[in-house]
This record gives structure tokens, C-alpha cells and sequence, in this order.
């Protein structure tokens, strides 16, 4: 039989159905075949499975080992295939999850996830029973979102583990995990998770449609869908939120969101995605208000310092000189003599070492990070001030505005790229090119929306009841009626 | 997207056609004016002197210089028809343009001050990049050596000079005025104004390498010209009148003992009536103070109290007569007596010995007799 002649369903011939599968698998070399006969009786069957992919324990105790020895205990073996068939799926088999697949294509896919198909001679349908067992990462605290207060466990790359973790936190049958297939040849699982009579129902649908017009071949991380369901496809800013951590997932879908959850990554997506949500971590709700409700003021000063303060430095010292206290303009002044090059050059130059260092620290291997922040703190810091080359004033700026950037790592790559937009136009006209790239950019932040809801909502359009949790994070028992914003179209 | 790429294009396209803000200029590329001084040499012309920073000796973090030859400041000279055109002319000898907005003091010679500074005082004024907030002061030094003083504690002579002037909220002997409070006291019906004079003196008798700076009176402007000199006491009476008190030691003598009493809260009201065509004015003065010293053995007792209380106001009175006597004297209206009729009456005072009267109240108070019970 030729290859691109397999029937859509499977046949009740034994042979054809193993020349029809070793077709389908060619040369596998983790692919394995067991024959064996039924019992006593003489009726031949087999099993298929990947190796690697299954949990080997469970098919030698709890499949092989009825199948071949304790049927004929109960079975008498003159009955017909068919007959041994349904007894075999009804009393035989211990496992919990047995699907009666009829069609070819479905039964591969499901080998290649990792069950074990089992074929019976004369029986025209395969029994999948899932044994899935592969080895995984546990679950372990994530490194992106680290928490001094509050739950730390992390998703792991595995989708079932993962909505189990959603599933644990909220038990209650309105938590629906709806899940579809994408990639073209990847077939990656994800799932929709949401709160139905939480969620609205338009955002959920629109979710579906945006996934499913997803033309992709394969899908590795949850950044691809992200990329293709997200509203502002050309912002900087991300319009999609993700996040390591179960308990973040779930409070936001406590507050309306969908979350989507790609099998083999740890990254669940979040949608809607609003601005203000940059500001705000875990940490705040679990712990008291008052501290974090400064803290989260502090993050908005941050993003300031983090986008402008260079840019700031260069104005008033190329532009406005005048705006200085004098004795700051003093020291300024005193730190600036004898620098060779202009503060536009200098900052430039102070940003970039920056931007090297902290992509260098990232890919490093651990042991040799060490070097990385001897070079950073003692050459580029302490050196060039004492050479001459650097002012130290500048040296400040710019460590304070990494650090700032830090406490919103959320967006730091927009504010990355609006810090050297800043830096350059405040060179080529001082405060005036900082008030403008400032315009431009809340011109485009009011503009943006994300799945129907404006990005800087509630801010912008205003939603007083839903300030409580902007600048401040208001105490828990004002704050335990849930935003209105993304149940009415704001 | 297209639109907004279109929109971003567009706008920095202006941008660099629109050069409204070329003047980019590096703080290495200016030399920071800290103190002006205004002078007339035999020629008529207007000379300069610039009290300029020299960024790089200061650039130890406490801000004190090494040695004295290691000044924060260097001065130099120009001269021109002007005063635009003498700064202008500055950069024929010095290395960079002069930055005039950290600009804190602003020293007129006596004889530019005797001539009138209402013109002098224009493009500090009007040119945008000049402080409307530095502050004048008079001396009758060569300026040249007053602003190249070598001061004892900080490495910039003018910011102790500013410092030393400030210092009126703990004496109330002299009066700080920066150029638009001097321009705003002259725009009025009384046309007259307080500069401090400044003078420099060795801090002690033998040593000769540094100088201080000393407020020794102030100068009275009317109409923009300098006529004549208040003591200090005669500046009490005026900031009396003007409502300004702030800190100050009132020493009060009986007899042989002297009590200081320190001004701890003061507030004063002036009124104005007319009546037969002259213009009586009250001038009420309530002031707090604590007993801060004494040279006497007697008791504290509530008639002692009593006593120094009369003699108190007997010096404050007297203190507002004496400035009284001076305006009389120089026929300017120091006090502002006539803004304060005008404002009651739309009609300029008349403003003479005969017509004016003022008659003063003072209801002063000791709240604290310190932490000795005698």
C-alpha cells in the first residue's frame, strides 16, 4: 500500500492497520509497536506509543499486564473480537481517561501528545488511553516576578499542570478553561481561561476569533500569540500582559480578564492590558496598604525618571542653565570642566554602555556575571570620572535612571526607546523637545486600546470607581467590589 | 499607523526648520557671572567688573579652596559706552561669553549712585537673560578690589556677600533689596528706596591677606539718586514702619543696668487721617520679645517689668523719630508716608514738617525671662 493512499478511518485488518502506521511514522526511531495476543485467546492486538512521552510503569502494570494475563481470568476465549473489544474497554482497562477513536488523523496527533493507542485485530476503531508521562521542570518560585510577601510557585512549561494551578485557586464551576489548537504543525495546546458572568461575554468571543485567525506553523512561546491578537500592532507599548505567576493570573481573572495559557511556556497571556497595570505587582494586595500605596507613587515617579531624566540633564544644561539653583549649577558646572565632549555625547555614549551591560549581564552564564558588574561599577563609573572622560553628575543620572527603570519592568523596553527619543530631541531643543516627545507619547497612549478597552483607562477616560486601585491601592474592604471598567464599554 | 508616521515626520521636519531654540550653549562654553559691579571711569565711560566662576578650582566637593591663591572666582574689567556694550566688550578679552543668570549682586559705585541709576538699572531689567532677583548694593570702595576681596569662608566672595546682607533676619539693621523690589519702592508716590552699604574690612586688626564685608549703613535713593545715609537704628525705625521687623536685640537701658531684649515677634500697622489740612498718621507697633540678657542685680519683679517695657517702646519711638527727622532733613519721603495717604486720599501728601505728623503706639510684651530665675 503507497503512502499517500491511507483511509481517513482505521481498518478492521490487523496488518493494515500496522503497514498503515509504520506509513504514517516512517522511520521513527522513538516510535514503538507491541504485539501481543489478548489473554489466552488468539485474537492479535497492539499497542503504539512515543517513546518518552508516556509513563512506561503505567502500560506495563496497569495496560500490558491485564491485557495479556488477567482477561483470562474473566474471558472465556471463544468470543469474537468485537465482543473482547468492548470488554477490554469496559472492565479491563484501569486507566482513567480511554477515548474510541475511529479516524486516522486524530489518532496519530493523540499518539504524538503522548497516549497509547490500542488496536484490536478484526476491530475497526482504536482505544486512546492517556498515560502521558514525560519529564518536566517542577514547580519552582519564577525569576521574572519575585515576592517577598504572597504565594511562590510558578507555572511550569506544562499546560495540564498549569491550569491545575488556576484550577486549584478558584473552585467553582464558572472558571472555564476552553482550549484550541494552533500552529499549523506544532498543533501547541492552549487554553482560554476566563470567569464566565465575570468576563464579559464579547471580550471572551473576541478572544476566540483573534486566536483563531492565528495563521502560524508552530507557536514556542506565548509571545507569539501575543503578537498576533494584540491591538496596537506598531506600539511600543504592550497592549497584552503576561505573567509567571498563578495567583496574578487568577487575580485578574477575578477582575474580569481572559488569560491564555500556551503549552511549553511558563508565560500566561493577560488580556485586557491597561496601562496602569505597569504600576501594579502582586506584592501590593497581599500586603498592607499604606506602604505600597507610596511605593506604587513611587513607580509612577519612576517612570519619569526612568523616560526623562537624562534628556532633563541635557536641557538644563545645554538650554536652560538658568533654571539650576546656583549652587547646584556650581557643582555641575565644577563636575563638567574638562570634559571633552559635549553632555548630548556624553549621555549618549553613558546610555549605551548601559544598554550593553545589562543585555551582557542577561545572557551571561551565571559565574561569569561577576566580571560583568566589576567592569560596569569600577571601569565605566569610577574610572572614566576620575579620567576625565565622564562628569560624575552624569554618572548619577543615569545610574538613577537604570535603577528607576527597574521598578517597572513591565514596560521597560518602551521606556527604553522613549529615554533615547527623550535624550535625543531635548539635545537638538532642550525642554521644548522633551514637552513634545512627552505630547506625542500621551497622544498615543490615549489612542491605544486593548481588546475594546481604552489603554489608559481609568485614568483617561475617568473612571472614579476604579481609581481605588491606580495611584494607591485603597484597603482591601473598599477595594473588594470589583472594577466596573471592563464590564461596560469604557 | 501611516498617519501617525506621516504626523511624526512632519513634525520634526519643523523642528529643524523652526531654530527657535538655537542657542544651545554647553556650560563649558560660559563663564558664570556671580557678582556685577558698575562704575564711570574719568572718561565718562561705563566700566564693568565681573566676578566670574572658575569651575574647575571648585571642584572639590567641599567647595573650599586649597590655599588663597586658589580662589572659586577670578574678576576682570570692561569698559564701554553702555552698559550692553561694556558686556559685550568683555569677550574681547575673556575666553567665553558672560552668563548673567546666576547673577546674585549688583554693585553700584557711589558716584554712578550720586548720578542717578534709573538708566543703569534698565537692561537689568529688560535683557532676558539678567535676574530680576539680585541684589543692589552700594559702596563707596574701588569696586575692583571690593569684588576682588579674598572672603574667609567661601570660595565665592559674592555668595558670602549675599549671605552677610541675608543676615538682616537676625539683626534687622539692614535691608536686603533685590532690583525689582528697588524699582517697584521707587515707582511709587515716594519715589524712594534703601540699598545697603557695603564696605570691606579686615576681620582683625593685623591680619591683611583676607577681608569681610560689612554693612555699615544704608543708602537712601530718591528718585533713582543716592542722597544721603540711614544708621542703623534709623533703618529700625524704618522697617518699623514698613512692617518688616524681624529678628533683632533691643538693648534697654535704666539707669545704669541694661537689659537686651530679643525680638521675637513683631507686627506693625500705620493709619492716616486729615484734619485742618494736615495728615496725621498712628503708628501702632505690637511686639513680642524674651529677656536674652542683663546686666543688673535687681529682682525681676513686675514693676521692673513695667519699666522696661516704657523704656522699650521710649527706644522704638525713638527710633521712628530719628528716621522722621532724616526724611525731613533730606526732603524724601523714606518712610512711604505718602503712598499711604494716597492710598486713602487719591491726593499726593504734602510732604513737610508742618503738614505731616506721626504720632506712634507701642504695646510691647516680654513672653520669656530665659532659663535663670532671677
Amino acid at each position: 500500500m503507497k503512502k499517500g493512499s491511507i483511509s481517513n478511518s482505521i481498518t478492521p485488518f490487523y496488518d493494515q492497520n500496522i503497514q498503515n502506521i509504520k506509513n504514517e511514522f516512517g522511520n521513527f526511531s522513538d516510535l514503538i509497536i507491541r504485539e501481543f495476543k489478548i489473554g489466552s485467546s488468539n485474537i492479535r492486538s497492539f499497542l503504539v506509543m512515543i517513546d518518552g512521552l508516556v509513563d512506561k510503569m503505567v502500560i506495563n502494570e496497569h495496560i500490558l499486564k491485564p491485557l495479556m494475563r488477567d482477561i483470562s481470568i474473566y474471558k472465556k476465549d471463544q468470543s469474537t473480537c468485537e465482543e473482547m473489544y468492548i470488554f477490554i474497554k469496559e472492565n479491563i482497562l484501569y486507566s482513567h481517561c480511554i477515548t474510541e477513536e475511529r479516524d486516522w488523523a486524530k489518532t496519530v496527533h493523540c499518539i504524538l501528545c503522548g497516549d497509547v493507542a490500542l488496536f484490536i485485530d478484526g476491530v475497526d476503531r482504536c482505544l486512546l488511553i492517556s498515560v502521558r508521562g514525560w519529564e518536566s521542570r517542577g514547580i519552582e518560585e519564577p525569576n521574572t516576578e519575585v515576592v517577598v510577601r504572597g504565594p511562590r510557585e510558578g507555572f511550569t512549561e506544562n499546560l495540564r499542570t498549569n491550569t491545575a494551578l488556576i484550577r486549584r485557586k478558584i473552585r467553582d464551576p464558572k472558571l472555564k478553561i476552553e482550549s484550541i489548537k494552533i500552529g499549523k504543525i506544532s498543533k501547541t495546546d492552549i487554553a482560554i481561561c476566563y470567569i464566565e458572568s465575570v468576563a464579559k461575554k464579547e471580550l471572551v468571543d473576541e478572544v476566540k476569533r483573534r486566536l483563531e485567525k492565528i495563521d502560524m506553523e508552530y507557536i514556542l512561546e506565548s509571545g507569539y500569540i501575543e503578537s498576533f491578537i494584540e491591538d496596537g500592532k506598531y506600539s511600543i507599548f504592550p497592549t497584552v500582559g503576561n505573567s509567571e505567576k498563578p495567583d496574578v493570573v487568577v487575580g485578574k481573572l477575578m477582575e474580569g480578564r481572559v488569560a491564555i495559557l500556551v503549552d511549553g511556556t511558563p508565560f500566561a497571556l493577560t488580556i485586557p492590558y491597561l496601562f496602569v497595570e505597569a504600576f501594579q505587582t502582586s506584592e501590593d494586595y497581599y500586603s498592607r496598604p499604606y506602604y505600597y500605596s507610596i511605593v506604587r507613587l513611587l513607580r509612577y515617579f519612576s517612570f519619569f525618571v526612568a523616560t526623562t531624566l537624562p534628556a532633563l540633564y541635557i536641557a538644563v544644561t545645554t538650554f536652560h542653565q538658568e533654571l539650576l539653583p546656583t549652587s547646584l549649577l556650581i557643582s555641575i558646572a565644577s563636575a563638567q570642566a574638562g570634559i571633552p565632549f559635549p553632555s548630548f555625547a556624553e549621555t549618549l555614549t553613558m546610555l549605551v554602555i548601559y544598554e550593553i551591560l545589562k543585555e551582557a549581564g542577561v545572557r551571561l552564564p551565571r559565574p561569569v556575571g561577576q566580571a560583568i558588574s566589576i567592569v560596569g561599577a569600577l571601569v565605566i563609573g569610577e574610572a572614566s570620572v576620575s579620567a576625565g572622560l565622564i562628569g560624575a553628575p552624569m554618572v548619577v543620572t543615569v545610574a538613577f535612571t537604570a535603577i528607576s527603570a527597574f521598578m517597572i519592568p513591565a514596560i521597560s523596553d518602551a521606556v527604553t526607546i522613549i529615554r533615547f527619543a527623550c535624550v535625543v530631541m531635548s539635545a537638538i531643543c532642550g525642554l521644548y523637545g522633551i514637552m513634545l516627545i512627552w505630547i506625542l507619547m500621551i497622544i498615543h497612549l490615549c489612542s491605544l486600546k486593548s481588546f475594546g478597552i481604552n489603554y489608559l483607562a481609568p485614568i483617561a477616560p475617568m473612571v472614579v470607581h476604579d481609581l481605588r486601585d491606580v495611584f494607591v491601592r485603597l484597603p482591601w474592604r473598599i477595594l473588594k467590589k470589583r472594577p466596573i471598567i471592563f464590564n461596560k464599554n469604557f | 499607523m501611516k498617519k501617525f508616521v506621516f504626523y511624526l515626520t512632519l513634525i520634526l521636519l519643523t523642528l529643524a526648520f523652526l531654530t527657535g531654540c538655537w542657542n544651545r550653549k554647553e556650560l563649558n562654553d560660559i563663564l558664570i557671572v556671580q557678582a556685577v559691579g558698575i562704575d564711570k571711569n574719568q572718561s565718562g565711560q561705563f566700566k564693568l567688573t565681573y566676578q566670574v566662576l572658575k569651575p574647575k578650582v571648585l571642584k572639590t566637593p567641599t567647595n573650599i579652596p586649597s590655599s588663597s591663591q586658589q580662589k572659586g572666582v577670578w574678576c576682570f574689567s570692561s569698559t564701554g559706552k553702555s552698559i550692553f556694550d561694556a558686556i559685550r566688550n568683555a569677550t574681547l578679552s575673556s575666553d567665553k561669553k558672560l552668563f548673567f543668570s546666576h547673577n546674585k549682586i549688583i554693585v553700584i559705585s557711589e558716584k554712578v549712585a550720586h548720578q542717578g541709576i534709573e538708566n543703569v538699572l534698565d537692561i537689568f531689567l529688560r535683557y532676558h537673560e539678567f535676574r530680576p532677583d539680585a541684589y543692589l548694593i552700594v559702596t563707596s570702595d574701588d569696586i575692583e578690589k571690593f569684588l576682588n576681596s579674598n572672603v574667609p569662608i567661601e570660595s565665592i566672595p559674592a555668595k558670602e556677600l549675599e549671605n552677610v546682607i541675608k543676615n538682616y533676619f537676625a539683626n534687622s539693621k539692614t535691608l536686603p533689596i533685590s532690583i525689582y523690589e528697588f524699582q517697584k519702592m521707587s515707582n511709587t508716590k515716594s519715589k524712594t528706596a534703601p540699598v545697603p552699604f557695603v564696605t570691606i574690612k579686615s576681620p582683625l586688626k593685623q591680619s591683611s591677606q583676607s577681608q569681610m564685608f560689612y554693612v555699615e549703613k544704608m543708602a537712601v535713593f530718591s528718585n533713582y539718586k543716592l542722597v544721603g545715609y540711614l544708621t542703623h537704628e534709623e533703618l529700625r525705625g524704618l522697617l518699623w514702619a514698613a512692617g518688616k521687623i524681624k529678628r533683632g536685640i533691643y538693648p534697654v537701658k535704666l539707669g545704669k543696668d541694661i537689659f537686651s531684649l530679643e525680638l521675637i515677634q513683631s507686627g506693625s500697622n500705620i493709619n492716616v487721617k486729615r484734619k485742618l489740612g494736615k495728615a496725621f498718621f498712628t503708628l501702632q507697633i505690637t511686639t513680642e520679645t524674651n529677656l536674652g540678657e542683663k546686666y543688673s542685680n535687681s529682682y525681676i519683679s513686675s514693676s521692673l517689668v513695667e519699666k522696661i517695657k516704657k523704656e522699650f517702646s521710649k527706644s522704638i519711638r525713638n527710633d521712628v523719630q530719628k528716621v522722621l527727622k532724616k526724611s525731613f532733613e533730606l526732603n524724601c519721603d523714606i518712610l512711604h508716608l505718602g503712598d499711604i495717604y494716597y492710598s486713602s486720599y487719591k491726593k499726593p501728601l504734602n510732604f513737610d514738617k508742618n503738614s505731616v505728623s506721626v504720632s506712634i503706639v507701642v504695646k510691647p510684651f516680654i513672653r520669656r525671662f530665659g532659663m535663670m530665675k532671677e
